[in-house]
C-alpha cells in the first residue's frame, strides 16, 4: 500500500515525524519470534502473521511459533505493525517498534464463531474484512461444512444463508440442485446464480465436485452486489473454495483419510386405492371368469364394471409394489486428502470415490471418482503463483422421470398384480394381466430390469494464477481457466421388450454425447492508496471468455438383433442423428473503487462494460454499476451492549444473456423443405436486473452474537420472452426484450454461541426470508406455462405474482353457483337452490345426481365478458387455485460441542405455498388413488335423499370429475408447509492420550460420527415429499408434482482419520 | 530506498502485455454465425434453397389437415370415437358431460388443453397461415425478377412450376382456413405486412373465393409447360413425383372439395355451385389417367408426427369407429353401444370393405379379442371382443369396430407385423374425387346414370355391394352417396367433419366452425368470441363481439382482473350477509 503520509491521522503522522521517517537511514535485519495461541492458551498452528504495507509474512509451526526476518531496508523506519491471523479467531494486532536483537511478539487471539474478521473476496475489489463490506455476502465456513458435508457441494449451503433456497430438479443420485437466491429475475427462464470456483467461472454445474473439498463458500444474491460480473450475475453469485493447505501449521504435513457409509431409504410411501370396481366372479350365474377365478368377464374377456362403480370391491390377492421396487439403497464415499504448507509452497491433493445407489430397484446408481489437486507457490516475495487441477468421472444409471417413469407405473398397476412374478427372458413378468381394463398400467420393475439409461460423465477444470505485487501500492493479477465436460447419455429398450398387454416391441436406442469446453482469461491491475484517513483500493480488469458447447445424438426406434443394443443392431432406414454446436464469447471490463474512510465510512463503486456474442448483432454491449455504502455506527458512536452496528445500502445492475439460438432467424429444416419458425431479433439484449439492497450488521455480547437484516428490491426489465407473432407475418414467434419482474425480500440472520464455556459451546444458527414476486409489466397475451404432459397451470400476466396457479374450482358454496349466469337461481328450474345440495365432501352437486353414477362436484363458472347493457357475453371457469410461493422460510441450525462431541442439527421450516399435486391426479383416471376406494364408508341407503344417506361416491365421481381431464383444479392444490430435519449428526474426535492408549499414537485424530440426512418431515402435503420442483422449466415456479424421483433420507457412519 | 529496483519487470510485464493484448484481440470477435439452423440469407441464397420452402409447405399442410389437433373435429363428427383427451378429444366429442350438449370452443389463451384450450382450435390456423406465408415468399421472390432456371431467357420450367405449386399452395392454404374459420387473413404476395397488427379479416365467403382464384390460377399456370414435383416434396423417401397434368388433376380435386365441404349447413349446401364441383371433380384425380394424390409418412414423421388422424384412427387400441358409422355399415351393430357386452364379432355386413371383421393373423392378436383373418375378412374394418374406453367416461365413446384400412400408418406394435406405421397417405383419392364429382352431377340436375357409375366405383368395386343405376331417385342416391362418403372420407382430416355439417348431420349444439384463435387475437388486441356450447348458437357470432368482420380495438380485459374484480365483489357479498 502507497501511504501519503502528511495526512497521516496517527501522532506519527506530523510533517515533521513524517519527513523524518523518510529521511531516516535503513534499518539493519531484525528478527521477530513469538508464539500465536488461542484464548485458552492452545496453540494455534497455521496463524498468518504479517508485517503491515509490506510483503513480508510468515506462518505459525503446529507449536504455534513463529520467526519473521525482517531483511535490511525491507520497512521504513522503526514503526510497524504486526498482525496476526487465524481462522476462527480475530486478528491479533501489535505495534513493534524495531531494534536491535531478536524482539518477541506473542499473541493471544480470541475466537471469531461467526467469522466476521474473515475477509470475503466474491464481489469486491480484493479481499476486504467481512464487517467492513458495504452489501451483504454470506459465507458458509469450513466449520458448518464439515458436520454434514452435502451430498454435492451446493446442498452444503442449504439452510445455511438467508434468502438461498434450493430444490433438486431430480433427487436422484448424481442430480443437480436448482438454487434461487432471493426473488426470481427471470419470468420464463431459470434462476440459476453464477457459479465461480476458485475463481474459475463454471457454466457446467457444481454436481462433480467432491463436497469435503469445499473449504467455504461465498454468495452474493442479487445485482446490488453482483454488479462486478456483469451481464451474467443477475441471478447472483456462488463462489466455491476448496481446499489449499493454506490453512495448515507451517511445516506440517496433514493427511486426511475419510469413509462415509450407511444406507438410504425412502421416508414416505404412496398411498393407493385398494379396492376397485369390477363385477367379482360368481355375481353372475354361469357367467365365464378370468383364468384366475376372480372376476367375470365378458366373452371377450374383459372385466365387467358393477352398475353402482363403487370401487369397494376387495382384489382377490394383495401384494406390496412398494416394497418391491422402492428399496435400502447403500450410499459409501472414501475421500482422502494430503496437505502441505511448507516455507513458500502449499498444496493439498485429495482423491474421492463415492457411490450412492438411491432407492429404486436395478439401477446401476451414481459412482463418481474425483482428483483434485491445488498448489500455492510463492515464486519470489513479490509473486505468487496457484495451480488448480480437477477431474472427476462419473457414471450414473438413472431412472426415466414423470410420465413412463417407475413411479408412473407403480401408480397405475394394481395390487392383485405381484410385480415380482419371474420372467425367464426379461427377469420379471412384463405382461400385466387384465391389462387392458386399465389404462397406462405397466410393471415398473419389469421396465427397470430392463430398460437401461446411463449417463458417464468426465470433467476437466485447470486453471492457474499469478500475482505480482510490483509495489506495495500496486499488483497486477492474470489468470488463464479451462473447464470441460464431456457425457455420454445412453438409453436403451431391448429387442423383443414386450408392452403391457404382452406385444414385443423391437426396441429403441438412443446416444447422445456432450462434449463441452470454457475457458476464460483474465488479467487485473489492483492499487491501493491511503490518503490520510481515507483508503482506497480500485482495481481495473479485463476478462475474456469463450465456451463451446457440441452435442451429437443419434437414435433408432427399431432395432433388429436381440442383445445388440448398439447402431449396428438397429434398422438403418429408422437411423436418425442431430447435432448441435454452439460458439459464445465474452469480453468484459471493468473497475471498481472502494475507499474506507477511518475505518467507519465504506463507499464503493463500479462499472462494466460487457460485450458478448449473445447479444443481438445492434445491440453488442451493455454497461452495468453499482454503488454501495456503509456505516460502522459504532465506531462513531458507542453504543452500550452493542460491539458493531453497521448500516449498509448498495444500489447495482447486472444482467441475464440471452441463450445462445434467442438472436437468430431460424429455419426448421423438416425433411423435404424449410419451415419459418423464429424471426431473428438483431436488438435482443440481456434482461436488466437493478436491484436496491439495504441492511444491517449487529454484534452483540463480545462477538458471540450476530444479527444481519437486508431488505433488497429488485427490479428485472427487458425480460426475454418468446413472443408469439400474428400469422400472417409467416414466422412463429420471435424472442424479444419485453416484461418487467419485481421482486421484494427481506432477509434475516441470527447466530448465537449460545454457550461458550471451556468444554461445551452451544451455537445456534436461525436463517430467514420472506419474498414476494410480481410481473409488473406484461405487454402480451396472458398466457399458462407448462411442460410437456404437465397441466397448462402456472399464469403469467401482468399484476401476478410469479408462481401463481390457475385452473378450475369446484364449488362449495351454492351461492357460488350463480355467478355464472345460465344458472340464474329461477326456482323451480334445473339450476334452483332446490336443486342443488352440498354432499359430504362439501361439494355442491345436483341433487338428481347425488348417490348415482352421475354425482360430479360442479366447477365454478362466472360471466368473463359482459355486454354494454350487463349481459354476458362469454363465461369462463379458469381462476386462481394456488400459489406456489411460500410465506417465509426459516432454518434452525444448531451446533452443540461437548468436549470432543459434536451434535449438530439443520431443521428447515417453509411456511405457506401450494403444490400441485399431478402424480395424484392422473392416477385417477385408472382409479387408482387413495381417496377412490370407497370401503371404508358405510354403504348408501336404499335411496339416496339428504347429505349423507349415500357417502360411497361411484368412480366417475373422481375419475370423470376431479380428474377433469388432466386439467389443473383445486381438487390437488395442497399446502406446501413443510418442516424437514435435514440434517442431524454426531461425532466424536479422539486426539493424544486417547489415541495412544489404544494403540493408535500414529494418529493425530480419529473422529468417529454418525449423520443422518432427510431423517424426518412434518407436512400435510399428501406427496412423497413436499420439496417438489417441477422436471422443467423453473423449479421454483413449476411446483408440480408428476411422478418425480423424491428426495430420500440417507443414515451414514463416519470415520476419518488425521494423520 | 526505491522499491521499483526490487522488482523483475520485464518477464511479467511482457506476460501481462501478452495476456492484455490477447484479451483485447479476442474481444473482436463477437459475431457468430448460428450453425444449427438455416437463416433465409443462407438458405434462399440459392434458388433452390427458396422452393425448399414449397416442400416444407406440403409437409406443414399435411400437418395442419391431419396432425394431432385434427382429431377433435373427426370425434364430433361422430366419425370416430375416443374418450381420451388428448388434443382435448374426450372433451370436444362428449354429450352432457363438460356441457349440456356438445361443448362449443374453448377460445382462450388461458385454458388448460384438456378444456380445449390451445392446439385445437390454434394449429390449423397457425398451419395454414405458414403455407400461405411460404407461398407467397417463393412467389414475391418471382415477383422480384428471381429465376428457378439457369437463365429464365431460355428456359423458365421451373420457375413456372414453382409459382405454379407457390399458387396451389395459396389455394390450399386460403382453402383450408375458409373451411374451418368464420374468418381470416387473405394475405398474398402483393399484400402490405408492414402494418401487420391492422389487418382487416375477409370473411369465409372471401377466403374461398379467393383460393379458388388461387387454384385456378395455379391451374392455368400449371397448363404452360411440362415438368414433374421433386418426389421428396410428397414425402421423403418414398415421396411420389407429380407430372405437371397430374398437378392440375388434384387442383381441380381441391376445388371441388372447397365448394363441396364448404358449407356450414344444409342451407347453405343447397346454395353450393354443384355444377362448379361437377365441372372441377371431372377434371380431377378420377378423370383419366386415374391417381391417388398421396404424402409419404416416413420414419420421422410416423405415429403421429403429422398424420394423426389415420395412426389414431387405424390404432385398434387407441380410436374406434364410432357406433353411428358402424350401425350404418353393419347390420349388427347398434348405436348407442349397447351395454355392458357391447357389439357383437363378427360383424354383419354386405359391404366387402366391413367383412366379418376377422382380421391379423392369429386369434385374439395382441390380446384385442379380433379372429383370425378369414376369407370374408373386411378390407377397411376389423372387430375387436375388447373396448378399450372405460365406460364412466361415456358409454357413446366404446365400439367394437376398428378402423383398419390405413393401418400401415398406426402405431407399431399394435397392428400388423408388417406395419411399421409408415407408407402412402392418400389425401385425395379416386374414390373421393368420383363421390364429389356424383354429387355435383346429383345436385345440379346433371346425369344421374352418370352419378351412380361414379359411386359405383367404390360402392361396387370395393364394397362389393348391388350397382345403383341412377334411376332410384335423388334421395336414394344421395343417401347411398352419404353411405359411400362415411367409408370413403373416413381417417381424411377433418372431411367427415365438413360432410356432415353441411347436411346438419352433426350433434347438436356442435360448433360448425371455428373462431379466430384467441392467441392470435390477443396479439392483435382483438376481442375474442367462440362458437358454440351453451347458450351460443353453433356458427353465430354472438352479438356485440367481434367476429366476422367486426374488429374491436379494444383489449379484452385480463383473466386475473376479471378473477379479482370476482373476489371483491364475492367479500362485498359476504360482508352484506352477515
Amino acid at each position: 500500500m502507497m501511504r501519503i503520509p502528511w495526512f497521516d491521522r496517527r501522532p506519527v503522522g506530523s510533517v515533521a515525524a513524517a519527513l523524518a521517517v523518510l529521511i531516516a537511514s535503513p534499518l539493519p535485519a531484525q528478527v521477530i519470534t513469538g508464539r500465536v495461541t488461542s484464548e485458552r492458551g492452545n496453540p494455534l498452528g497455521g496463524a498468518s502473521v504479517t508485517v503491515g504495507n509490506t510483503n513480508l509474512s510468515t506462518v505459525t509451526a503446529a507449536d504455534g511459533t513463529y520467526r519473521l526476518t525482517i531483511a535490511a531496508g525491507a520497512v521504513r523506519g522503526p514503526q510497524v505493525t504486526l498482525t496476526a491471523r487465524y481462522i476462527g479467531h480475530r486478528p491479533g494486532i501489535q505495534p513493534v517498534t524495531l531494534g536491535p536483537g531478536t524482539q518477541t511478539v506473542n499473541f493471544q487471539l480470541a475466537t471469531d464463531p461467526f467469522r466476521l474478521d474473515e475477509v470475503v473476496v466474491t464481489g469486491t475489489a480484493e479481499a476486504v474484512q467481512a464487517r467492513k463490506l458495504s452489501f451483504a455476502v454470506a459465507k458458509v465456513s469450513d466449520e458448518q461444512l464439515k458436520e454434514v458435508p452435502g451430498l454435492s457441494a451446493l446442498v452444503a449451503i442449504q439452510g445455511k444463508v438467508a434468502g438461498a433456497r434450493l430444490v433438486p430438479t431430480s433427487a436422484q443420485p448424481g442430480g443437480e440442485v436448482a438454487i434461487r437466491l432471493r426473488g426470481a429475475t427471470s419470468i420464463g427462464g431459470r434462476q440459476d446464480p453464477l457459479y465461480i470456483v476458485d475463481g474459475v467461472i463454471t457454466r457446467f454445474g457444481l454436481a462433480d465436485i467432491a463436497p469435503e473439498d469445499v473449504e467455504r463458500v461465498e454468495v452474493i444474491k442479487g445485482a446490488a452486489a453482483s454488479s462486478l460480473y456483469g451481464s451474467d450475475a443477475a441471478n447472483g453469485v456462488i463462489q466455491v473454495f476448496t481446499k489449499r493447505g493454506r490453512a495448515l501449521a507451517e511445516g506440517t504435513l496433514r493427511v486426511t483419510a475419510r469413509t462415509e457409509a450407511g444406507v438410504n431409504n425412502m421416508p414416505r410411501r404412496m398411498q393407493f386405492s385398494g379396492s376397485h370396481y369390477w363385477r367379482l366372479c360368481g355375481t353372475t350365474a354361469g357367467a365365464p371368469c378370468d383364468a384366475a377365478g376372480a372376476y367375470e368377464v365378458t366373452g371377450a374377456g374383459g372385466r365387467i364394471t358393477e352398475p353402482d362403480q363403487i370401487v369397494d370391491n376387495p382384489f382377490p390377492v394383495y401384494y406390496d409394489p412398494w416394497d418391491a421396487m422402492v428399496l435400502t439403497g447403500k450410499f459409501w464415499t472414501g475421500y482422502i486428502s494430503v496437505g502441505q504448507r511448507r516455507a513458500t509452497t502449499n498444496f493439498n491433493a485429495s482423491f474421492q470415490n463415492t457411490r450412492n445407489e438411491g432407492v429404486l430397484y436395478g439401477l446401476g446408481g451414481y459412482t463418481r471418482q474425483n482428483l483434485r489437486l491445488n498448489i500455492d507457490q510463492q515464486l519470489r516475495p513479490n509473486l505468487d503463483a496457484s495451480f488448480s487441477a480437477f477431474y472427476a468421472t462419473s457414471t450414473n444409471g438413472r431412472a426415466e422421470e414423470g410420465q413412463g417413469g417407475p413411479f408412473f407405473g407403480l401408480m397405475f398397476v394394481q395390487p392383485d398384480v405381484d410385480i415380482t412374478e419371474p420372467d425367464s427372458v426379461w427377469g420379471f413378468q412384463c405382461t400385466v394381466p387384465l391389462s387392458g381394463d386399465v389404462a397406462n398400467d405397466f410393471n415398473p420393475l419389469c421396465e427397470l430390469e430392463n430398460r437401461k439409461i446411463t449417463t458417464d460423465r468426465n470433467r476437466f477444470t485447470g486453471s492457474s494464477r499469478v500475482r505480482w505485487r510490483m509495489f506495495d501500492w500496486l499488483s497486477a493479477e492474470g489468470s488463464f481457466a479451462y473447464d470441460q465436460e464431456a457425457q455420454s447419455y445412453k438409453d436403451v429398450i431391448p429387442f423383443g421388450f414386450p408392452t403391457s398387454s404382452g406385444t414385443p416391441t423391437q426396441g429403441r436406442l438412443i446416444k447422445r454425447a456432450i462434449n463441452n469446453y470454457q475457458y476464460n482469461t483474465t488479467g487485473t491491475l489492483s492499487g491501493t492508496w491511503t490518503f490520510g484517513a481515507i483508503t482506497n483500493t480500485t482495481k481495473a480488469g479485463a476478462v475474456y471468455e469463450k465456451q463451446k458447447n457440441t452435442s451429437l445424438e443419434s437414435s433408432s426406434g427399431t432395432l433388429i438383433v436381440a442383445r445388440v443394443p448398439e447402431f449396428a443392431g438397429a434398422d438403418p432406414s429408422t437411423m436418425r442423428a442431430a447435432s448441435r454446436e454452439e460458439d459464445i464469447r465474452n469480453v468484459n471490463y471493468f473497475g471498481i473503487t472502494t475507499f474506507d474512510i477511518k475505518d467507519r465510512y465504506i463507499v464503493d463503486a463500479l462499472a462494466r462494460r460487457d460485450g458478448s456474442s449473445l447479444f443481438g448483432p445492434q445491440s453488442r454491449w451493455s454497461t452495468y454499476y453499482r454503488i454501495s455504502g456503509a456505516w460502522r455506527v459504532t465506531e462513531d458512536v458507542r453504543i452500550p451492549g452493542i460491539d458493531e452496528l453497521k448500516f449498509r445500502g448498495s444500489y447495482g445492475t447486472a444482467g441475464l444473456r440471452p441463450r445462445f439460438d434467442d438472436q437468430y432467424e431460424i429455419l426448421s429444416v423438416t425433411p423435404g423443405g424449410f419451415t419459418k419458425e423464429t424471426l431473428g431479433n438483431p436488438l435482443l439484449k440481456p434482461a436488466r436486473s437493478a436491484e436496491l439492497e439495504v441492511g444491517t450488521n449487529i454484534e452483540l455480547a463480545g462477538g458471540r452474537v450476530n444479527v444481519e437484516y437486508t431488505y433488497a428490491a429488485k427490479k428485472t426489465t427487458d425480460q426475454l420472452l418468446q413472443v408469439d407473432l400474428p400469422a400472417a407475418a409467416g414466422f412463429k414467434q420471435q424472442w424479444q426484450n419485453t416484461g418487467t419482474l419485481e421482486s421484494k425480500t427481506h432477509e434475516g440472520t441470527l447466530a448465537m454461541r449460545v454457550i461458550d464455556a471451556r468444554n461445551t459451546t452451544l451455537t445456534l444458527n436461525l436463517v430467514g426470508d420472506r419474498t414476494r414476486q410480481v410481473i409488473t409489466e406484461w405487454d402480451l397475451p396472458e398466457r399458462l406455462y407448462s411442460f410437456q404432459q404437465m397441466p397448462s397451470a402456472f399464469f403469467l400476466g401482468e399484476g401476478s405474482n410469479l408462481g401463481v396457479i390457475y385452473g378450475h374450482s369446484w364449488i362449495r358454496n351454492i351461492d357460488d353457483l350463480y355467478d355464472d349466469p345460465t344458472r340464474l337461481p329461477a326456482c323451480p328450474g334445473a339450476w334452483c337452490r332446490d336443486s342443488v345440495m352440498v354432499n359430504e365432501d362439501g361439494y355442491v352437486v345436483r341433487k338428481s345426481a347425488y348417490g348415482t353414477i352421475n354425482e360430479r362436484a360442479i366447477k365454478y363458472t362466472y360471466c368473463k365478458r359482459q355486454d354494454a347493457s350487463g349481459a354476458c357475453l362469454e363465461t369462463s371457469q379458469v381462476v386462481e387455485i394456488g400459489d406456489a410461493n411460500p410465506d417465509f422460510n426459516l432454518s434452525f441450525g444448531a451446533t452443540l460441542n461437548v468436549s470432543r462431541f459434536v451434535v449438530n442439527g439443520l431443521l428447515d421450516w417453509s411456511k405457506g405455498g401450494d403444490l400441485y399435486n399431478g402424480t395424484r391426479q392422473w392416477a385417477f383416471q385408472a382409479v387408482r388413488d387413495r381417496v377412490q376406494d370407497q370401503s371404508g364408508k358405510p354403504d348408501n341407503a336404499a335411496t339416496c335423499s339428504t347429505v349423507g344417506s349415500c357417502p360411497k361416491k361411484a368412480a366417475p365421481y373422481y375419475s370423470v370429475g376431479f380428474y377433469n381431464g388432466l386439467d389443473p383444479n383445486d381438487f390437488f392444490v395442497e399446502p406446501g408447509s413443510y418442516a424437514k430435519l435435514k440434517e442431524l449428526s454426531v461425532n466424536y474426535t479422539f486426539v493424544g492420550d486417547q489415541l495412544r492408549s489404544i494403540g493408535l499414537g500414529g494418529l493425530q485424530e480419529l473422529r468417529l460420527g454418525l449423520i443422518a440426512r432427510n431423517l424426518f418431515t412434518i407436512t400435510d402435503y399428501s406427496g412423497l415429499d413436499p420439496e417438489v420442483s417441477g422436471l422443467f422449466g423453473d423449479p421454483f415456479q413449476v411446483k408440480m408434482d408428476w411422478f418425480q424421483y423424491p428426495q430420500f433420507r440417507t443414515f451414514t457412519a463416519v470415520v476419518e482419520l488425521t494423520f | 530506498m526505491n522499491s521499483k529496483r526490487e522488482i523483475p519487470m520485464p518477464r511479467w510485464s511482457s506476460l501481462a502485455a501478452t495476456l492484455a493484448a490477447a484479451i483485447l484481440v479476442g474481444g473482436c470477435e463477437l459475431d457468430v454465425e448460428n450453425p444449427n439452423a438455416p437463416d433465409a440469407n443462407r438458405a434462399f441464397q440459392d434458388p433452390a434453397g427458396l422452393a425448399q420452402l414449397l416442400g416444407g409447405a406440403f409437409r406443414t399442410w399435411v400437418d395442419a389437415r391431419s396432425g394431432y389437433y385434427t382429431m377433435p373435429m373427426t370425434a364430433m363428427a361422430d366419425n370416430y370415437t375416443a374418450s381420451w383427451n388428448n388434443a382435448a378429444l374426450r372433451f370436444y366429442s362428449s354429450v352432457g358431460s363438460d356441457c349440456p350438449q356438445r361443448c362449443g370452443w374453448t377460445n382462450s389463451a388461458t385454458a388448460p388443453e384438456a378444456a380445449g384450450g390451445g392446439g385445437p382450435i390454434e394449429n390449423q390456423w397457425y398451419g395454414y397461415n405458414t403455407v400461405l406465408s411460404s407461398a407467397n415468399d417463393v412467389l414475391t421472390a418471382v415477383a422480384d425478377g428471381l429465376c428457378f432456371d439457369d437463365d429464365c431467357t431460355a428456359d423458365n420450367t421451373e420457375t413456372s412450376r414453382n409459382t405454379a405449386i407457390a399458387k396451389m399452395l395459396q389455394g390450399m392454404a386460403l382453402g383450408g382456413l375458409a373451411l374451418v374459420y368464420d374468418q381470416g387473413f387473405l394475405v398474398d404476395e402483393t399484400t402490405d405486412l408492414s402494418d401487420i397488427r391492422n389487418l382487416a379479416f375477409n370473411t369465409r365467403q372471401e377466403l374461398r373465393d379467393a383460393a379458388l382464384t388461387k387454384f385456378s390460377e395455379a391451374w392455368t399456370e400449371a397448363g404452360a409447360k411440362s415438368w414433374s414435383t421433386p418426389s421428396e416434396w410428397m414425402g421423403v423417401g418414398a415421396g411420389t413425383s407429380y407430372t405437371n397434368a397430374q398437378i392440375r388433376q388434384v387442383i381441380r380435386t381441391m376445388q371441388a372439395e372447397l365448394i363441396a365441404m364448404w358449407p356450414r349447413n344444409a342451407a347453405e349446401n343447397a346454395q353450393a355451385a354443384w355444377g362448379q364441383v361437377a365441372t372441377f371433380a371431372s377434371q380431377g384425380v378420377s378423370a383419366a389417367p386415374a391417381f391417388n394424390w398421396e404424402f409419404y409418412i416416413d420414419t420421422d414423421s410416423r405415429e403421429c408426427g403429422i398424420e394423426c388422424v389415420k395412426t389414431w384412427g387405424n390404432s385398434i387400441g387407441t380410436m374406434r369407429v364410432d357406433t353411428r358409422v358402424a350401425a350404418l355399415i353393419t347390420t349388427n351393430h347398434r348405436h348407442p353401444w349397447p351395454e355392458p357386452n357391447g357389439n357383437p364379432c363378427p360383424t354383419v355386413s354386405a359391404d366387402r370393405r366391413v367383412g366379418d371383421g376377422s382380421w391379423g393373423p392369429s386369434d385374439n392378436f395382441n390380446g384385442y379379442a379380433t379372429k383370425r383373418a378369414t376369407a370374408t375378412a373386411g378390407t377397411d374394418y376389423a372387430c375387436s371382443g375388447v373396448v378399450v374406453f372405460p365406460p364412466a367416461r361415456g358409454q357413446y365413446h366404446q365400439s367394437n369396430l376398428v378402423h383398419i384400412r390405413y393401418e400401415r400408418l398406426a402405431y407399431r406394435g399394435e397392428n400388423l407385423p408388417t406395419s411399421d406405421g409408415t407408407g402412402q397417405d392418400p389425401f385425395y383419392t379416386r374414390q373421393m374425387n368420383d363421390l364429389l364429382w356424383a354429387e355435383g352431377l346429383i345436385r345440379s340436375g346433371g346425369s344421374t346414370a352418370q352419378a351412380a357409375q361414379l359411386i359405383n366405383n367404390s360402392r361396387v368395386t370395393r364394397g362389393g355391394l348391388t350397382a345403383l343405376t341412377g334411376a332410384e331417385g335423388t334421395a336414394a342416391l344421395l343417401a347411398a352417396l352419404q353411405y359411400e362418403q362415411e367409408i370413403e372420407f373416413m381417417g381424411q382430416g377433418p372431411t367427415a367433419f365438413f360432410n356432415r355439417r353441411r347436411i346438419d348431420g352433426l350433434q347438436a349444439a356442435t360448433p360448425r366452425h371455428m373462431p379466430v384463435p384467441a392467441k392470435e387475437l390477443d396479439v392483435l388486441l382483438r376481442e375474442i368470441y367462440s362458437f358454440g356450447g351453451p347458450g351460443k348458437p353453433d356458427m353465430s357470432v354472438v352479438a356485440g363481439s367481434a367476429g366476422a368482420d367486426g374488429s374491436s380495438q379494444s383489449k379484452v380485459r385480463s383473466v386475473r382482473d376479471i378473477w379479482k374484480d370476482y373476489q371483491t365483489m364475492a367479500r362485498a357479498a359476504t360482508s352484506r350477509k352477515r
